[in-house]
């Protein structure tokens, strides 16, 4: 799948909110892509836009085109985007109970997708539930089909989502923060389950978490994202060996644990911006240490300063990051 | 930031230096009735709390952690008096609360406070943020008017707020700057101990930093002492003295905080401790984890013997049969398991 200057923008009261501003990247098979970013910093929103599952209006997609097997996503007729929806592209929400049918069994919510995309009897697609059950790791499987989902704990209902975002065996899984509201003990049992499915089922997924220590441990790549735009995106080793961002650095520094308790924690000042406007400037400059006159007066686009390495800033950061000041 | 306008006098902070608890807390309950069938008999109850025994000290951060209804959050509340505990003891700076009931009880609140999860939550959003800070000063009949309003400004300024903002509402401000009108609202009573309840858990990393290293400073400006609840490990230890676990009602065990993550020693300490992400993918590759198996079983009807034992790795006959003594190991930690050496 490969995404190219795709821009949302919600329209609101307040007037027009640019959301994502010109997002360009794409996912291969069998790769974990890492998307990094604080709340509003449009990861979400520019997944969510990737299968328009944004309610339209008040969002738009003002530009850009998604690639996916051949055709262009943004541009598909809405039944037609419904083929893909679930089938070839699967997803996986934060809060498993919002996103199950609290009134209908486990079972029939995982068959609805066999049924109507891959025109499965009733009974073949109950075999292939119980399959999927399995696969996720729910003890009894079968005998667990008929049981809703309160019946589940926190965890075990975030397997039952993965398990039906899995059903049709799709090319890409894309995962919005799927681990943020469930317990550390439980987190790593779903990556787990995670790293396991990936040697077994070989597809592409899309990860969004703001959880650094997440992203270290499972993705191939990351991209960090800020004010709808990407800021830095690079191999997962080579991002936390080498930020380049003044953003990535200073969201590294700001975990506890890179540097001593007697230190005291170094926090980004300020906030986030509300883009009301196509920026013309770059987006972290208002909380950026080594902004210059240039980071007010035009956006840097993504450039590419290593193999496989990219960063917008206006800033040529020196190899290995010698300047280390905010 | 400026705090020097909060300052307590020497004598105040020479006296309360007298012993060195400041809460101790012995074989504390909490159960929650719980009702069924159509004449709402009892038919059981959670145990939310079952059985604590611990103290904290004058001036230190104690962090308590442990999975999402291990009671953690009931605990920090009851040390309050916030609930009415089913039993036990809470000494606070040598006088028993447990039971303290009207007058006497309310006599005691000015002295210890809370800081809430969510700020959104816990403001009043029609009320300006100088009346939220000033509501405890008038509701303990503390300074007249004029007194107040200067109070109210220095607190402001105390948590790193304009004190121009007092007639703005909630919503006017960023998670961040919430999370300080509450700190701000908490300080106004010049307490000795604050409970903060998973404070940074509604916050984006970059603005976690800002809060935390907020309440260090107060903490050693104001001599303050927090009992820190989260489930965020690696914050807790970077701001905790010592760290208590618990697991479903119980700790399990609670040691300074270098002690318990260089080398943890009861079962569950060490599968919690290795389910945490670390931001480093050389050491995310290469670690060692210990996979819990299942769920937390319920309170209403918690595990014979060790609570922990139906998802640990090590668990054998004796676990069953025995409740783990919550016992002192040679370098002062505490524990509650049969195989802790």
């Amino acid at each position: 799948m490969a995404v190219r200057d795709l821009r949302t923008v919600f329209h609101t009261q307040d007037g027009v909110v640019h959301a994502v501003n010109g997002v360009s990247f794409h996912v291969d098979e069998g790769e974990l892509l890492a998307v990094v970013g604080e709340s509003g910093s449009g990861k979400s929103v520019a997944m969510m836009s990737l299968l328009k599952l944004l309610p339209i209006p008040p969002a738009e997609i003002a530009s850009g085109e998604v690639i996916f097997q051949d055709r262009d996503l943004v541009r598909l007729e809405a039944s037609e985007l419904r083929q893909v929806r679930g089938a070839r592209i699967g997803f996986v929400f934060q809060d498993p109970m919002t996103s199950l049918n609290p009134v209908f069994s486990v079972g029939y919510q995982i068959m609805e997708p066999l049924r109507k995309h891959m025109g499965m009897s009733r009974k073949a697609a109950r075999q292939r539930a119980a399959e999927l059950l399995d696969l996720v790791g729910i003890p009894s499987a079968r005998d667990r089909l008929d049981d809703f989902p309160h019946q589940f704990s926190g965890g075990m209902r975030q397997r039952v989502v993965i398990a039906i975002a899995l059903a049709c065996d799709p090319k890409v899984l894309i995962a919005d923060e799927p681990t943020t509201a469930l317990d550390v003990t439980v987190q790593a049992q779903i990556l787990e389950l995670v790293r396991e499915l990936r040697r077994k089922l070989g597809m592409a997924i899309v990860w969004i978490t703001h959880d650094l220590g997440v992203a270290a441990g499972i993705a191939d790549r990351i991209m960090v994202m800020y004010g709808g735009q990407i800021v830095e995106h690079a191999t997962t080793a080579d991002l936390f060996a080498n930020p380049r961002h003044p953003y990535t650095r200073a969201l590294l520094d700001s975990l506890p644990g890179r540097h001593g308790r007697d230190e005291r924690l170094r926090s980004i000042g300020g906030q986030p911006p509300l883009l009301m406007a196509d920026p013309d400037f770059c987006p972290f400059q208002a909380r950026c240490a080594h902004a210059f006159e240039r980071c007010l007066r035009e956006d840097p686009p993504l450039e590419r300063v290593a193999p496989g390495h990219d960063v917008a800033c206006w800033l040529d950061v020196p190899e290995g990051g010698g300047r280390r000041d905010n | 930031m400026t705090t020097d306008a909060l300052d307590r006098p020497a004598a105040a902070v020479a006296a309360a230096a007298r012993s060195a608890t400041l809460v101790a807390v012995e074989d504390l309950a909490l159960h929650f009735p719980v009702y069924q069938g159509l004449l709402r008999r009892q038919v059981g109850s959670v145990r939310a709390v079952d059985g604590l025994t611990f103290d904290i000290r004058r001036g230190e951060t104690l962090g308590l952690v442990g999975e999402s209804g291990c009671g953690k959050s009931t605990t920090g509340r009851a040390l309050l008096r916030l609930y009415k505990p089913t039993g036990g003891r809470i000494a606070f700076d040598g006088r028993d609360i447990a039971t303290l009931e009207g007058e006497a009880l309310r006599a005691m609140r000015p002295r210890m406070q809370m800081i809430f999860q969510d700020p959104q939550a816990s403001l009043n959003p029609r009320m300006t943020v100088g009346a939220i800070v000033e509501e405890p000063l008038i509701e303990h009949g503390v300074l007249r008017q004029a007194g107040r309003r200067e109070r109210v400004r220095e607190l402001l300024d105390a948590v790193g707020l304009n004190p121009e903002y007092v007639n703005r509402y909630p919503h006017e401000f960023s998670g961040g700057q919430r999370q300080r009108i509450g700190i701000a609202r908490a300080l106004a009573l010049d307490p000795d101990f604050i409970v903060c309840d998973e404070p940074i858990a509604a916050l984006d990393v970059s603005i976690q930093a800002q809060v935390v290293n907020l309440l260090q400073d107060l903490q050693r400006k104001l001599g303050l002492t927090y009992l820190f609840i989260s489930h965020d490990l690696s914050m807790v230890r970077y701001i905790a003295t010592r760290v208590a676990v618990m697991y479903l009602g119980r700790m399990m065990e609670l040691a300074e905080v270098h002690d318990l993550f260089r080398a943890p020693k009861h079962p569950y300490t060490r599968a919690l401790l290795s389910a945490v992400p670390v931001p480093d993918p050389k050491v995310e590759a290469t670690r060692q984890r210990i996979l819990l198996k299942g769920d937390i079983p319920s309170p209403v009807n918690p595990p014979s013997g060790c609570r922990f034992r139906t998802r640990c790795p090590w668990a054998a006959e004796v676990c069953a049969k025995e409740e783990p003594e919550w016992r002192t190991l040679a370098d002062g930690r505490k524990v509650a398991c049969h195989f802790a050496e």
